[in-house]
């Protein structure tokens, strides 16, 4: 936050520190991850509608730009015939979409890694999305239906299927950065590709992939029909918005992570920080690093939606098979060899 | 003891050696798509109302059944549509014409709604009337909009009457000749 | 000490699965027995798609007879016309010109090919494949093109007529139609590809839904659903109809080796091989299509349709279509009965489902190609 509020230096007397970071987490969610959103949901339409050979989003806009605007105005008109939802699964519809949320506090959005620089960074974002799993096991489960009950099960056991190998995979990681806080793993990684984490060798490149699959398993996106959660027909055009909202935030936190963690993060090439220290100074940069890190992001989740659309979808108990029989071991041989490397490393 | 664990593990390196390997070929076919790849892999659908590209009505083949059209000029009011329509959604009704050996057609109210597009009047009319345009975008907001009136109008009085005017001064001027 | 039955609970789910779902093809309501996700029991309720059909025949003059046919089932419309007809004709011994028996054959095909796309759209839609969904709705696009070309209707072509077809096929559409044949082979190998040979869509297509032979015997199943259980009976070969004869037809069956005989996966292999065999059965009747009428009666004609009854049988996609005319000397049928196919795997279902995961039922469903509306006619 200093840098930025170095612009307006009146903030600082007027309102304390935390009034400042509710404020950056506000403007952030609003000017960052929103637009953010509504492009990947254009870009997430054009991309399935180029691989069933068809047009896409062709009228709203120059190619259909502002089509998910228009979706936007045209669901919150919707008018309500049925009877109004049952009050349990909407309390715990709105605390999933709270908790999911907020993680926004503490994603590390380059300079914002600073500020929230705890030294259990990464575990801490995957307790909130576990407890974000469980809040949406409770949205079906109270819904009181036979269905409902079983539609929650199988995500709660999808989502714990996949924290197992996530979760030693997120191990393996700060091993080889030698700690869970975000910043040492990204200054671990540098720019160019050999130096990512990922290809540094051979274990980290296994465990990787191991996250990938068991992320996609654990942030709950493997078996939905169409990607629309299956229970959301409670009608009020708001809901739909927040649920769609919240299925593409999740594919976001899902690439997020994998990006900071094994992508090289928001990691510039030297020449172009001077370049844009020159130019702007720090907000300069730190909007560069910005960028890098969401042009990356931005491409693991248009290969998110790519394999959703292109490959047929797995049963939600052949998902918790491959998650614990192959991910499993998979994951743990990745750490064992990670662990022999740097234990390797400490005794030279 | 020893094959069935070795065999265990061979089949279980098979099965994540597979799954791996039923990522490629769909993927590489969903990518040619994306790129528009070639003949074979281009998109195929047009935006609707499209003045330009969207297939007009002349861009459908010639037996296209869309809604149907009556000539009244040379329909005789036989009424053999009507007998055989499924689903009887043509109204007729007639009267006497000034010449009156022939039928006038005061009503011909066709209910595109209700119509199925069989043809099966088309092909019975006999002096060609009835016949299918290729036209089929029906979305009104008003049902009675679908009803498709084709004929004259019911004859009034006055017109009777100058009708049986017009006949009496034909005949006088034939007995005159 | 103490008796765990008493705190954890293990009845059974019971829940229904209403007229309108998204595992649904056609509207129908299941009522299912859950024990966890494994389905214990299934009871079906059909009737949603009730048209009156049979009824509404009956009040017809023949002539629209043909096009009440045709809404029996709508993506399987010219077998039903063609059991008609050859109903019809043989209670009025009315002979067809063999050029009308190979225009009805070619018909038959491009339907039954149109017909099996639609499933094999189902069965890709069910599994979440959605590009093989639309790639397979394309090119069914492409037939029914061809049945628009002939015909003027895309669904309900109403083209046959008592004693032969009601006209020629248009100019250049024998070309179109090999051209499109030709196109569709090259789908089929990409479909293979995309979906059938992929190791996912093997993982949710074997051993799911399995019908045993047995039991396809019993509930009188025929089509591909009891090909695929080994039951081999395809009614073009054993009983030829319309010029079925001179056509050499080799009708795809479940090697008898095959392990999984009978489940889903079986189905969808024996309906893209039945594609195959319809396009080699199109370009031979185009190559042997003869010089001649079209039909033996014209429009301006009168129907008169003496005493006495007729049962026809008629392979259509989903199985054997049976037709039973009965007409007593008036203008219009005394009574028109058909049998369709698609009851025997309604009938079979309540045995099929149990022993299947609950993730299962829209797999199921959408192989063994339903179709409701000729259930419920």
């Amino acid at each position: 936050m200093t840098p930025w509020t170095s612009f307006f230096p009146w903030v600082n007397d007027y309102f304390p520190s935390w009034v400042q970071s509710f404020f950056g987490v506000f403007i952030a969610t609003l000017l960052v991850i929103v637009p953010l959103l509504t492009i990947f949901v254009y870009l997430s339409r054009k991309i399935s509608a180029d691989i069933h050979a068809r047009i896409g989003p062709a009228v709203v806009g120059p190619a259909g730009m502002f089509q998910p605007v228009a979706d936007l105005l045209k669901i919150l008109q919707r008018h309500t015939v049925v009877k109004e939802a049952p009050l349990a699964p909407l309390i715990w519809f709105y605390l999933r979409w709270m908790i999911f949320f907020s993680t926004i506090a503490i994603i590390p959005l380059g300079f914002a890694a600073s500020i929230f620089n705890s030294e259990l960074g990464i575990l801490f974002f995957f307790w909130i999305v576990l407890a974000a799993m469980l809040a949406t096991m409770f949205v079906g489960i109270s819904h009181g239906s036979a269905q409902g009950w079983f539609l929650g099960m199988q995500i709660w056991a999808q989502a714990v299927a996949g924290a197992f190998p996530a979760s030693v995979t997120i191990v393996c990681a700060a091993l080889h950065s030698g700690s869970f806080q975000w910043t040492m793993v990204v200054d671990q990684q540098g720019f160019s590709p050999l130096y990512w984490s990922a290809f540094s060798n051979p274990f980290q490149f296994i465990s990787f992939l191991v996250f990938l699959s068991s992320g996609v398993a654990l942030v709950g996106l493997s078996n939905i029909l169409d990607g629309v959660f299956v229970y959301n027909d409670y009608g009020k055009g708001m809901r739909i918005i927040l649920s769609k909202l919240l299925y593409c935030y999740s594919i976001f936190l899902w690439s997020i992570m994998a990006v900071i963690l094994y992508l090289g993060a928001w990691n510039l090439p030297p020449r172009l920080i001077s370049a844009a220290t020159y130019i702007g100074g720090n907000p300069a940069v730190n909007i560069t690093q910005l960028g890098c890190l969401f042009i990356k992001c931005f491409f693991l989740m248009l290969v998110m939606v790519f394999l959703n659309n292109a490959l047929p979808r797995r049963r939600s108990d052949q998902i918790t098979y491959y998650c614990w029989r192959i991910l499993g071991p998979l994951s743990l041989l990745a750490l064992f060899g990670e662990g022999v490397i740097n234990i390797g490393g400490m005794l030279k | 003891m020893i094959e069935s664990v070795i065999s265990s593990v061979y089949d279980y390196f098979k099965e994540i050696f597979f799954r791996f390997r039923s990522f490629t070929e769909p993927s590489i076919t969903a990518f040619c798509y994306m790129f528009s790849f070639g003949e074979k892999y281009k998109e195929v659908t047009e935006q609707y109302p499209n003045p330009i590209s969207a297939k007009t009505a002349d861009d459908l083949p010639a037996r296209s059944r869309g809604f149907l059209f009556n000539d009244i000029d040379k329909c005789t009011g036989c009424g053999a549509c009507v007998d055989v329509c499924p689903v009887k959604c043509i109204r007729l009704e007639t009267e006497p014409a000034w010449d009156e050996s022939k039928t006038w057609v005061s009503v011909f109210d066709i209910n595109q709604a209700k119509c199925i597009f069989c043809g099966i009047c088309v092909e019975i009319c006999h002096p060609n009337a009835l016949i299918h345009s290729k036209n089929y975008e029906g979305a009104v907001d008003n049902m009675n909009k679908m009803i498709n009136s084709f004929g004259r109008s019911f004859v009034t009085e006055g017109q009777r009457r100058k009708w049986a005017l017009a006949r009496k001064q034909m005949e006088e001027d034939w007995l005159t000749q | 000490m103490f008796d765990s039955s008493e705190w954890l609970n293990t009845d059974l789910n019971t829940f229904e699965i209403g007229p309108y779902d998204y595992r649904l093809q056609a509207p129908m309501k299941l009522s299912l027995k859950a024990d966890g996700e494994l389905i214990v029991s299934a009871a079906i309720e059909t009737g949603f798609l009730h048209k009156g059909v049979e009824k509404a025949l009956e009040i017809q003059k023949w002539r629209a007879s043909i096009a009440y046919a045709d809404r029996l089932d709508s993506s399987a419309a010219v077998f039903a016309e063609l059991a008609l007809c050859l109903g019809v004709e043989e209670i009025i011994m009315l002979p067809v010109p063999p050029r009308a028996q190979k225009i009805r054959i070619i018909l038959s095909e491009l339907n039954r090919i149109s017909s099996h796309l639609a499933c094999v759209a189902a069965v890709a839609r069910s599994t979440g494949a959605l590009a093989v969904m639309h790639h397979v709705l394309r090119d069914r696009e492409q037939v029914l093109d061809l049945l628009e070309l002939v015909s003027g209707a895309r669904f309900s072509p109403n083209f046959l007529r008592f004693g032969g077809v009601k006209e020629d096929v248009s100019d250049g559409f024998i070309e179109k139609m090999i051209e499109t044949c030709e196109t569709i082979l090259i789908r089929l190998k990409e479909y293979d590809k995309t979906l059938i040979f992929s190791d996912t869509f093997i993982g949710r297509a074997k051993k799911v839904g399995l019908i045993e032979k047995k039991l396809a015997n019993e509930t009188g199943m025929t089509g591909p659903n009891a090909k695929a259980t080994g039951l081999m009976y395809d009614v073009r070969s054993s009983s030829p109809y319309s010029g079925y004869a001179d056509i050499d037809i080799n009708v795809p069956l479940a090697p008898a080796g095959h392990e999984h005989l009978g489940d889903a996966y079986a189905r969808i292999l024996i309906r893209i091989q039945e594609i195959a065999t319809s396009i080699d059965i199109l370009k031979q009747a185009a190559e042997k299509m003869p010089i001649g009428d079209f039909c033996s009666k014209k429009p301006e004609d009168e129907i008169i349709v003496p005493r006495g009854e007729a049962y026809i049988r008629v392979e259509s996609s989903r199985g054997l279509l049976g037709c039973h005319v009965v007409s007593d000397g008036g203008p219009t049928p005394a009574r028109i009965q058909f049998r369709t196919p698609s009851m025997a795997g309604v009938m079979a279902l309540p045995k099929v489902l149990p022993g299947n995961k609950l993730d299962d039922l829209s797999v199921i469903l959408s192989s063994m190609d339903l179709g409701m509306s000729e259930v419920d006619k």
